[in-house]
């Protein structure tokens, strides 16, 4: 094995074992090395947060390893990216994503895993952070015209709100343009169900699975 | 265990119930014990997490709810609870995670409609030299100290019962002083960090705090909260080396004040997905848990999607842990979403189901560990129902001769109107 190919392992496992800083030093390494980042990105950096994602889906990882490799991903990709032009990402995307937690609500973990998982399944994120209004929410869907909206609620008092979310965008005439997800603790693909959206992603590795399902990636 | 502190009369009548003397008379406090010893006269519900189901039902105002009016806010919890016929109703401050953060300074993220939360994005102690800068012990006149008072006081004085505090377990209070990311990173690089904190967090703040609450309530007897380490938020490892060497610890620095500290929610496990299930894990969690609450082997239904934890594993878990002594109590409940989206018959069959598997010999309650807003007033009182039909003791033997039956009740509007009439209203409006 080349010392290339050794970095490009090892920073796999960097992320995978959810090390930021050893992740961080080998994507610099790699890029002084002047290796296709696009390279590091698609034998490394993905596949180390998929594999996350595959041991957290097999019950074998916890939330705090899952954390870790996440943020092990965005340290690589933080230094990864920089070095790729946008077209060439938006190029290679599936989709554009537009993501954001419901008015009044401001929990944000579940939805920063969520939006790692995204990016390495290949989707543009746009991340409008939490406590967004409906207002704000529908100015963003016009403006950046995404294929999947994906609304996040985490306390009971919030959920209740998701279903004014799809009903803007049905009276804006955009609800047949844009795909619905939901997430959060107190969601259930019963509820995505009765509110009218189009599925509900129980955590990020779902959410990948049904985006990209939406999307006519995956079957 | 018991998120009333129970009196010596009503250990002693609930403990006499429970072996066999039917002649007393038990009240709520009494019932809940002797369900945890042996059999009572029906399977109590003895509560609920209600506060934003409570706000919904009684059209609330959240702001006055929230921030502004300790007596207010326990008066909605404890009316809403009466109304559904829960034996012990829990009416106390509702943010156990926000108090003791936003008093020494954290910013808490804050909206009118709704329960605020910690900013987990701008913590309060970011690096470990921060520590030195938090101001403690916990001063009355900070954050909002006086409604976490006012309201311990109100449930005193509303409900007669003894008062109880309800603080941050030590492990949660550091995932919002420090932020849940930066604690499971530092686990990681920095452990001897996360030791310090925790035991900064124990002797600076919790104890302290403990103290404050009950020179100013009387309370000697607190529950701490600790979602933050419930299965898969931590794992094994993380709970043996940093959460339940410093609940212990808690327990005996605040035992040395004179105060009875118990934490709920620990090792709680909530894996959602039945084809995840891990019977060793689910056991071991019972165990640790249940020696928490109840000081000895025992399984508390907290918050994961507990309508779907195998029955088998339940009965072989207390079958191993039954001594001469002790047979572990089953503190039931079900989910969020199943008390919200299930029909009320599916609500009583399950209840049914499991006072028919697991309540038949007693030591069986029901807790509702979360209702959401949004829940059907008709499913929680479907609920409470079925545990006082299919749960009066002697059970008979073949459940299904009881004919389902919608719970009959009234309005709370209604409900409220006319306790308000006869004068047992709490003046709240």
């Amino acid at each position: 094995m080349s010392s290339l190919e050794n970095d490009l392992e090892q920073l796999k496992k960097a992320i995978v074992e959810g090390d930021p800083d050893l992740a961080e030093q080998l994507a610099k390494k790699i890029l002084e090395s002047k290796m296709d980042p696009l390279k590091a990105i698609y034998e490394s950096v993905v596949p180390g947060i998929l594999k996350a994602g595959e041991l957290w889906e097999q019950n074998i990882y916890f939330i705090p390893d899952v954390i870790m490799s996440a943020e092990a991903f965005k340290s690589a990709m933080s230094i990864l990216e920089k070095s790729i032009p946008i077209s060439t990402i938006e190029n290679k995307s599936i989709g554009k994503y537009l993501i954001c937690t419901v008015e009044g609500d401001i929990h944000d973990l579940g939805k920063s895993i969520v939006v790692t998982m995204l990016k390495a399944a290949g989707f543009i994120v746009y991340d409008l952070g939490v406590d967004v209004p409906i207002k704000k929410f529908i100015e963003k869907v016009k403006e950046i015209k995404p294929d999947i909206v994906g609304l996040g609620a985490y306390m009971s008092t919030t959920a209740v709100t998701l279903k004014d979310y799809i009903q803007a965008l049905k009276n804006e005439g955009l609800r047949d343009k844009v795909k619905v997800m939901i997430g959060g603790v107190r969601t259930s693909q019963e509820y995505a169900n009765n509110i009218g959206a189009d599925a509900w992603g129980k955590d990020g590795v779902d959410t990948i699975k049904k985006a990209k399902k939406l999307m006519g990636v995956e079957k | 265990m018991s998120f009333v502190p129970p009196s010596k009369i009503d250990m002693i009548k609930g403990f006499l119930y429970a072996k066999g003397l039917r002649f007393i008379k038990l009240n709520p406090n009494s019932r809940a014990v002797a369900a945890t010893i042996g059999k009572p006269d029906y399977v109590p519900v003895i509560g609920a997490q209600i506060h934003e189901h409570a706000l919904t039902v009684a059209k609330a105002d959240p702001e006055r709810f929230f921030y502004k009016d300790g007596k207010y806010c326990v008066a909605v919890q404890l009316y809403v609870s009466k109304w559904y016929g829960f034996e012990q109703p829990m009416g106390m401050a509702p943010e156990a995670y926000n108090y003791e953060v936003e008093a020494l300074g954290g910013k808490l993220l804050k909206t009118k409609k709704h329960m605020p939360s910690i900013d987990q994005s701008d913590p309060l102690i970011k690096n470990p030299e921060d520590i030195d800068k938090v101001k403690t012990p916990i001063k009355i006149d900070q954050g909002r100290i006086r409604f976490v008072i006012d309201s311990i006081n109100a449930y005193k004085e509303l409900t007669g019962n003894p008062p109880s505090a309800v603080f941050c377990a030590p492990f949660s209070f550091i995932c919002g002083i420090h932020s849940y990311v930066r604690v499971i990173r530092n686990i990681r690089k920095n452990p001897e960090f996360i030791h310090k904190l925790l035991t900064w967090s124990i002797d600076e703040v919790l104890v302290p705090y403990l103290q404050l609450l009950k020179k100013e309530t009387g309370a000697n007897y607190a529950v701490g909260a600790d979602a933050w380490a419930a299965i898969p938020n931590v794992n094994k490892e993380i709970l043996e080396k940093f959460v339940f060497p410093y609940n212990e610890k808690l327990k005996i620095e605040a035992k040395k004040k004179g105060i009875t500290a118990v934490v709920a929610a620990t090792a709680d496990y909530c894996i959602e997905d039945p084809k995840n299930f891990d019977p060793e894990l689910m056991k071991w969690c019972w165990y640790h848990e249940g020696k928490a609450l109840f000081g000895r082997p025992g399984i508390f239904m907290g918050m994961g999607k507990t309508e779907l934890w195998p029955i088998d594993v339940i009965k072989e878990f207390i079958k191993e842990n039954t001594s001469m002594f002790w047979k572990p109590p089953v503190i039931a409940s079900c989910s969020a979403s199943f008390i919200r989206d299930s029909s009320p018959y599916e609500i009583t069959n399950y209840v049914k189901r499991i006072i028919d598997n697991l309540g038949r010999d007693g030591h069986l309650s029901f807790f509702l560990a979360q209702i959401p807003a949004d829940a059907p007033p008709i499913n929680v009182h479907s609920f409470v129902n079925a545990s006082k039909i299919y749960g009066k003791y002697p059970i008979i033997e073949n459940l299904d001769e009881i004919e389902f039956k919608l719970p009959e009740f009234k309005s709370y509007e209604e409900w409220y109107r006319e306790e308000a009439s006869k004068g047992r209203a709490i003046e709240y409006e």
